[in-house]
């Protein structure tokens, strides 16, 4: 260990536990002088990935400024002890708000906000993205979070600029995170990137991982025993809707132009109805067996959430005048059956089945 | 051809027989009316479907200019469109008609 890094990393405990002038600059040009100054560099990487809290500090005192150049310092850092394997496994970050998979009609609209964030206790970074997802109001109605991986305060994420890709350690992601005016961000990472580039010679490196955003299509309804409500699908699983055609399930198929299928299988986009052809309309059978129960089991297999959009408490719904049970009253009987097991509760609130656990 | 597809093939070949019954007949017996009233108060998408399917046979017929026989108690003699719809709207449900009508 270099004594004199030492002193000067003492010398940066001790400005940053102090006020720094935003007005004027000598505290600001103490600290970059002191960064440019560090001798061995991998002994203050390593100081920071052991305990990044003076560099957190520093980050958030510093001018407007001057902060580009002091974050092109701590990445030059980075970018001098950083090996190809850092690169690789670089996490992706981005400023951009993703906005391109809005969609056409009953789809919503998705921004991606990457994030950064601090772990106290473990001293290490958290990063990831959350999905927010809209309807044309701009009601939000899913978030959608994502971790990509836990690492330390001195590992480079991956950041698209342009056409480029530059690297930024952990601690720099973090104060992205935390800063709220985007215009200034964005100002500010241009500057690091026009800075940067010159020394980035990586032409290894995976090309930035682009997020799919997943479509999601939601329906706002009223049904006819709860106050109106907004459901939608989910990414990567599949809801089904049960009802009552009269009172519920017309209103539904309309407006979500529901086909008439024998598709029983998972519907990532699309919510799950039974809504078989006409060209399927035997008389002499019974067409709960045939294909309400397979439907339903399939979907209860998968562990769908069940939304239901008639009252199931409403027997008139459940029973016909012969007292035998429409569809609707046996599909109620085979989820409150699931729910006697333990496979699945009815949230009454929501008015729909969940499985207890997937 | 697998199992599942053969046994769809049957189902949409009965269906057709069906059809042709009410077709060639055009009557709706005593039977098939029970099949229908059942199909209405089941009251799930598909079987109000296939509700609507018969419906719109009926429908056809009197278009070509003939009536259709209903056996309800007592007989009923469907001859236009506006005893279709009436008989839909008493015997089923109003909310029928537009789905009978707007194929």
């Amino acid at each position: 260990m270099d004594r004199k890094d030492d002193d000067l990393y003492s010398d940066l405990k001790l400005l940053a536990n102090k006020p720094i002038n935003n007005i004027g600059t000598n505290e600001n040009i103490s600290i970059l002088n002191i960064i440019k100054n560090f001798k061995n560099k991998k002994w203050f990487f390593d100081a920071v990935n052991q305990d990044p809290s003076i560099i957190r500090v520093v980050l958030d005192k510093f001018s407007s400024n001057y902060i580009d150049v002091l974050i092109v310092e701590l990445s030059k850092i980075g970018y001098s002890l950083w090996e190809m394997d850092d690169y690789k496994q670089a996490i992706p970050f981005s400023l951009d708000s993703n906005d391109e998979d809005a969609d056409e009609n009953k789809f919503i609209d998705s921004r991606i906000a990457y994030w950064c964030g601090y772990l106290e206790k473990e001293k290490k970074y958290e990063a990831g993205f959350t999905i927010h997802q809209y309807d044309k109001t701009y009601y939000p109605i899913l978030s959608t979070p994502k971790q990509l991986g836990v690492i330390n305060p001195y590992s480079p994420l991956q950041v698209l600029q342009g056409d480029n890709t530059i690297f930024i350690p952990a601690f720099v992601a973090e104060y992205f995170t935390n800063e709220q005016l985007k215009e200034d961000k964005m100002i500010v990472l241009e500057n690091i990137s026009s800075m940067l580039l010159p020394e980035a010679t990586l032409t290894k490196v995976k090309p930035f991982l682009k997020v799919k955003i997943p479509k999601i299509r939601f329906l706002k309804l009223k049904p006819s025993w709860l106050p109106e409500r907004i459901i939608s699908t989910k990414p990567n699983e599949t809801v089904t809707l049960l009802g009552n055609y009269i009172k519920d399930t017309k209103k539904v198929i309309t407006e979500l132009d529901y086909p008439r299928s024998i598709n029983f299988g998972a519907k990532e986009v699309e919510f799950n109805l039974l809504n078989v052809p006409q060209k399927l309309a035997d008389e002499s059978f019974d067409f709960f067996s045939e294909y309400n129960y397979p439907w339903l089991k399939e979907a209860t297999n998968r562990g769908d959430d069940i939304v239901i959009l008639s009252d199931k408490y409403d027997t008139s719904l459940l029973n016909k005048s012969s007292g035998e049970l429409t569809s609707f009253g046996k599909e109620i009987q085979f989820m409150d059956d699931l729910v006697s097991k333990g496979i699945y509760k009815f949230v009454k609130e929501e008015g729909k089945y969940i499985k207890t656990k997937k | 051809m697998g199992n599942f597809e053969k046994r769809i093939k049957l189902i949409e070949e009965r269906n057709i027989q069906q059809e042709n019954e009410i077709i060639n007949s055009k009557t709706i017996n005593k039977e098939r009316l029970k099949v229908f009233v059942d199909w209405f108060e089941d009251c799930s998408a598909s079987t109000i479907n296939f509700l609507v399917g018969r419906l719109q046979i009926i429908k056809s017929i009197i278009e070509s200019g003939n009536h259709v026989t209903i056996e309800e108690e007592p007989v009923l003699i469907l001859s236009t469109q506006d005893d279709l719809k009436k008989w839909i709207k008493g015997r089923f449900d109003e909310s029928l008609i537009e789905d009978v009508y707007n194929e």
